[in-house]
């Protein structure tokens, strides 16, 4: 009986050598690759980028719906607070100031329509 | 009559019959290992590639979907229509990899008349599209 257990481990064995060479070439040595990926798989520095023109485009056409479904486009959680942050951010680094200003008033524009949190939820926080 | 005693005999043959036996066992019991790892292989092989793949984060704009691309070569151009700086275009533009930046327009041009796009945001690529042209001849140094 124990020959025949250890007969038998052997396979598991292989089995198991068998799974992990086989995950580290699907995870590693060759993973898929993907394409025609979505705004909001960039890296964080092209999302940067990104948002900027988002706010240069909106510099000129004025168009907050159109800047907001493309801001959602990245996938952040608070795209007035991203768009905010990223404004400081480059003042303090010595940005570019048109492009500072642009994503000022992009973010100042999505201010005014974002919907105004009552007392309540305020204080709950 | 000498009488020969062949239990000896038996016992050798049978006893080089199981080492026989035993060699055919040990190569077959390589050969199911190595099934076993080839079986396991491909079990992780389907496991890693499309049940639960690596997941794509940090990828390059070169890999954006086309329409994204084409709404991103429209931003372009609805900010050239207000600054005017062709040379800013092209950098915005190079953003979206290794193609040449009126290639670039023109396929964004090509999926927007194929998709529908309005008349207003297919002109502002165009007019875009007319500037870069501009642009690279007077960048290109002169023949001869």
């Amino acid at each position: 009986m124990d020959g025949e257990d250890r007969g038998n481990l052997y396979l598991v064995t292989g089995i198991v050598i068998g799974l992990v060479l086989g995950l580290l070439f699907a995870w590693v040595i060759q993973p898929v690759e993907y394409l025609d990926t979505p705004p909001d798989s960039l890296k964080e520095i092209y999302k940067d980028q990104y948002r900027a023109v988002i706010a240069s485009a909106y510099e000129a056409n004025q168009d907050i719906v159109r800047a907001k479904a493309r801001l959602e486009l990245l996938g952040d959680e608070d795209i007035h607070r991203a768009v905010a942050e990223q404004a400081q951010v480059l003042l303090a680094d010595g940005g570019t100031p048109q492009e500072a200003q642009a994503l000022g008033r992009l973010a100042a524009a999505l201010s005014k329509t974002m919907p105004i949190s009552s007392p309540t939820e305020t204080l709950e926080e | 009559m000498y009488r020969t005693d062949v239990r000896p005999v038996i016992k050798r043959s049978l006893a080089s019959q199981g080492r026989l036996w035993q060699n055919t066992s040990d190569m077959s019991r390589w050969v199911r290992f190595l099934l076993a790892i080839a079986i396991g292989g491909l079990i992780g092989v389907v496991y890693g590639w499309f049940i639960n793949p690596v997941e794509y984060t940090d990828t390059a704009p070169a890999k954006m979907r086309v329409d994204y691309k084409t709404d991103y070569v429209l931003m372009v151009s609805e900010a050239f229509k207000k600054d005017g700086d062709t040379a800013l275009a092209v950098e915005r533009l190079a953003f979206l990899g290794g193609k040449s930046p009126d290639v670039v327009v023109f396929e964004a041009i090509t999926f927007g008349e194929e998709k529908g796009y309005t008349e207003a945001d297919l002109s502002l690529m165009k007019e875009l599209a007319d500037e870069l042209e501009i642009f690279q001849k007077v960048r290109q140094p002169p023949d001869g």
